[in-house]
């Protein structure tokens, strides 16, 4: 099976948060978000620019989530996608440590949470994230498709020796 | 990009839920809406993905859902029985009681005594029906003086269009004055198409003071001197006029009064030389600018509300659209749209024999203001208050809060207290419901049913069916006209079943059904181009209009001029106020919704790094804002993406009377602001403010 990720298109991000909000609502995730939002305005008047992102998480392809893990709470799916298992998660934390994007979340359980990938959902649906994205920055796929989209707009993977599955185009 | 069409059942499949079109009503664009529920709970909102906004959806409509259940919404109708006591009446009550007061002021002062006032409008159109052609007022009224006038006057006195939409996914060069639609002003039928466009290689040029989102994703972005705009505008007609860079041949056949604006440019030496030193501009950035966008083929030239914050942006609107049709930028791929509108039809007709013709004009004519589309809600104190330019004596107040969010708080507030009858609908107990005697609570968008246009290029009606049963004893606003039409003897013709009977009604010109428009959500016709080859614009001369029919008739100036702004900052108060929305929060609706005051709690000004290091402010800290109306206290945000000399400040926060997480967040920005009204349009000069700012 083709392993699936993301292509986030960071000229395209407004920083609106309607990923955020709809993935909670579609993942019922309560207090706890499984998309972090980041806005950084840089410069000095009037040479000003701005990034955003909105960072899910990257379902690895070495997650250091998963290796991390005392108990095995953490599979890799054969389409890619990261899952924790949160009847056997312990709630250690080893795993928030381990990533590198600060992805893992806690919620008044103690438990990890974190974005799924809308694993409910068949391959070929949108994300919920990605469906409301209103200029389309987000986008889920098979990772051979996403590197040719990618590559028609100078974008690339996003590196390092956990592989994160996602492709940026600044 | 995934399709997103025909997803819906797997959707409902996996939640066990049952989707029902909607439409979101946190901001007016009214975005059409897929609502999933099971058993009576909302577990999912996302945009229509058929309809024009392709499933997208904005942080405030995703986040609206926690309204359904929000306990700090109306419940109960309400009358007011001291300062911030209410009593707890019946419906029958409350229209009893209303119906009485509304048939004693028409004995006492004539019908026109009465106003409706909406912001949102779900359904006014039947309190339109009742009370201008039952009742007899002609003024039913809502809420543009205080958003877009000046550009709605200018689109209509230039192109004959009230709305323009933009096809920006095939516009070429884009360039965009005080308009944010990337940021506070989210316009998810045009969000995708512009940053598809600039994908594609298009030129999106931003010009405010602020570098606001639009700003982030613009290949130039021209940080203008407040209330300058219309300079630059000026200065860039005198470029394509002078080296001959409009389309002369469409000016010829579908402008009026060209020759006459070119040599009215000339004549008055609107040069690139002359807006450098008002709008800080380089001149030869704006003779380049000029160049670039006559020579780029489509291309779009757009402003929404940044323009009309001033005294002066009327006419500087004006030019906006003269512009575009300068160069012939018309109603073509990627160019601005004259949209057609879905052939909708009243939900009911008023026999001519059960009419009351008003006896007096509407309020914006008797206030001199024949031009304005809308009314200019900042006399309106004056009419309750001093009876000019006749009697106010009672008034509706629908989803609309203008204690909160006109200028001149106080002088809102006492007129509000001085009616004789004030009744706010609304669905959560606003400032001004707070000052009224009647508080009626209305049914959100996920419990009423409505049917209307949508703002989509092609003509396109969209549906909300009730997704969600009643909320306590909130009413639709359609159920709270016929209570009050019943009283008052008209009872006979506000009369159905279910709402489907007038919903049946108002599609009936469509070439569509109920049943099917209740699954789709929406119906949508074909989008036209150069519609105006066919039909012409619907100005007085028929054509564009250059040179204005309709202000030479109104003994206004014809031809737009450049006018400095009414408030300069001096020494006193040196920095100019400017303000505009966060993209989380709309007006002042969303304040109490718990996922967005998360992300966003407390509202800010902001602040030049520059002059808030010379101020001796950083980030974060608490300052005065002072005009020379009032001061108030607030949080600084200091960036470097803001023209130095400028405070913008974010309003729509700092509530008193609300309960539950809104109260006392943030600060209400609106008492430093005095009444500043364009002498044309009516529209409210937000931005006239000048201030000045110390640490606390």
């Amino acid at each position: 099976m083709a392993s699936r990720g993301w292509l986030f298109d960071i000229g395209k991000c407004t920083g609106c948060y309607a990923c955020e909000v709809a993935c909670a609502t579609w993942n019922a995730t309560g207090a706890v978000s499984w998309r972090q939002i980041v806005k950084i305005e840089t410069g000095v008047y009037p040479n000003v620019g701005t990034r955003n992102l909105s960072m899910p998480c990257l379902h690895c392809d070495h997650a250091p989530c998963l290796q991390s893990c005392p108990v095995g709470a953490i599979t890799k799916r054969t389409d890619g996608v990261v899952l924790v298992d949160q009847a056997t998660c312990v709630g250690c934390m080893f795993c928030f440590w381990a990533c590198p994007f600060g992805v893992p979340q806690f919620g008044a359980e103690g438990k990890m949470s974190k974005c799924t990938f809308c694993a409910d959902r068949p391959a070929e649906l949108p994300r919920a994230c990605e469906e409301v994205c209103p200029t389309k920055a987000i986008i889920s796929g098979e990772m051979a498709d996403l590197e040719r989209l990618a590559a028609k707009s100078g974008g690339e993977r996003v590196g390092g020796p956990a592989a994160p599955a996602m492709f940026v185009i600044r | 990009m995934k399709e997103t069409a025909g997803t819906t059942e797997t959707l409902e499949r996996l939640r066990d839920a049952e989707m029902t079109p909607g439409i979101c009503y946190v901001c007016p664009w009214t975005c059409p809406t897929e609502v999933f529920t099971r058993r009576g709970e909302v577990v999912y909102v996302r945009g229509n993905t058929r309809a024009s906004t392709k499933g997208s959806r904005c942080v405030k409509g995703e986040a609206s859902h926690v309204l359904a259940k929000d306990d700090n919404r109306l419940k109960h109708p309400m009358r007011r029985i001291g300062p911030n006591r209410f009593e707890r009446i019946s419906w029958d009550e409350a229209f009893t009681q209303i119906a009485r007061k509304l048939t004693d002021i028409k004995a006492k002062y004539g019908p026109e005594a009465v106003a409706y006032l909406w912001h949102v409008d779900p359904n006014s159109v039947f309190a339109q029906l009742f009370l201008t052609e039952c009742y007899g007022t002609p003024n039913y009224y809502g809420h543009t003086s205080a958003c877009e006038q000046d550009r709605r006057l200018a689109a209509l006195t230039v192109l004959g269009h009230v709305f323009p939409v933009h096809d920006y996914e095939n516009a070429k060069f884009v360039m965009l004055l005080g308009i944010n639609m990337l940021g506070a002003n989210q316009n998810l039928y045009e969000s995708r198409g512009l940053l598809a466009a600039v994908s594609n290689g298009a030129r999106l040029i931003v010009v405010d003071p602020a570098f606001t989102a639009t700003a982030e994703k613009a290949n130039e972005w021209i940080p203008i001197a407040p209330g300058t705009d219309g300079a630059l505008l000026f200065a860039m007609a005198h470029v394509i006029v002078q080296e001959r860079l409009y389309d002369e041949p469409f000016c010829r056949q579908w402008t009026h009064g060209f020759d006459e604006f070119c040599r009215h440019v000339i004549a008055r030496g609107y040069t690139p030389e002359w807006a450098a030193s008002i709008t800080g501009v380089a001149a030869n950035t704006i003779r380049r600018l000029a160049r670039e966008f006559a020579s780029a083929r489509p291309a779009i030239i757009e402003t929404f509300k940044g323009l009309g914050n001033y005294a002066n942006g009327l006419d500087a609107s004006r030019l906006v659209y003269i512009l575009d049709a300068l160069t012939g930028q018309i109603d073509g791929p990627g160019n601005l749209i004259l949209k057609d509108w879905a052939p909708l039809q009243p939900p009911l007709t008023i026999p001519d024999e059960r009419k009351t013709k008003p006896a007096r004009p509407p309020l914006h004519v008797a206030m001199g203001y024949p031009l304005a589309p809308d009314l200019p809600t900042q006399l309106l104190p004056k009419a309750i208050l001093e009876g000019t330019p006749y009697p106010v004596k009672g008034l509706f107040f629908q989803c609309t809060n203008p204690v909160m969010s006109e200028p001149n708080t106080a002088l809102y507030r006492k007129a509000v207290q001085a009616l004789e009858l004030s009744v706010a609908i609304d669905t959560y107990f606003s400032e001004t419901a707070a000052e009224c005697e009647f508080v009626l609570p209305e049914a959100s968008f996920y419990e009423r049913a409505e049917i209307r246009q949508s703002l989509a290029m092609p003509p396109e009606a969209i549906i909300c069916v009730p997704a969600l049963p009643p909320y306590h004893e909130a009413r639709p606003v359609y159920e709270i006209v016929r209570g009050l039409a019943e009283k008052m003897g008209y009872g006979d013709l506000f009369r159905w079943n279910s709402w489907e009977e007038w919903g049946r009604r108002i599609i009936g010109g469509l070439p569509t059904d109920l049943e099917t428009m209740k699954k789709t959500g929406f119906w949508s016709g074909e989008l036209k181009y150069h519609k105006y080859r066919q039909s012409g614009f619907s100005t007085p001369t028929g054509k564009i209009e250059l040179m204005s029919e309709a202000f030479a008739k109104n003994g206004y100036n014809a031809l737009p001029e450049y006018r400095e702004r009414s408030v300069i900052p001096d020494a006193d108060y040196p920095f100019q106020l400017i303000n505009t929305k966060f993209e989380m929060h709309c007006n002042l609706t969303t304040q109490n919704n718990p996922i967005l005051m998360k992300i966003r709690s407390e509202n800010w000004a902001e602040l030049n790094a520059s002059d808030a290091a010379r101020l001796g402010i950083k980030d974060g800290d608490r300052i005065e804002v002072a005009s020379p109306q009032a001061a108030v206290t607030i949080r600084a945000k200091v960036r470097p993406g803001i023209r130095p000399g400028v405070v913008c400040v974010r309003h729509g926060h700092g509530f008193g009377h609300w309960q539950g997480i809104a109260k006392g967040r943030g600060t209400h920005i609106n008492p430093i602001l005095g009444t500043n009204v364009n002498p044309i349009s009516g529209g409210i000069g937000y931005n006239e403010c000048k201030v000045r700012v110390r640490k606390v």
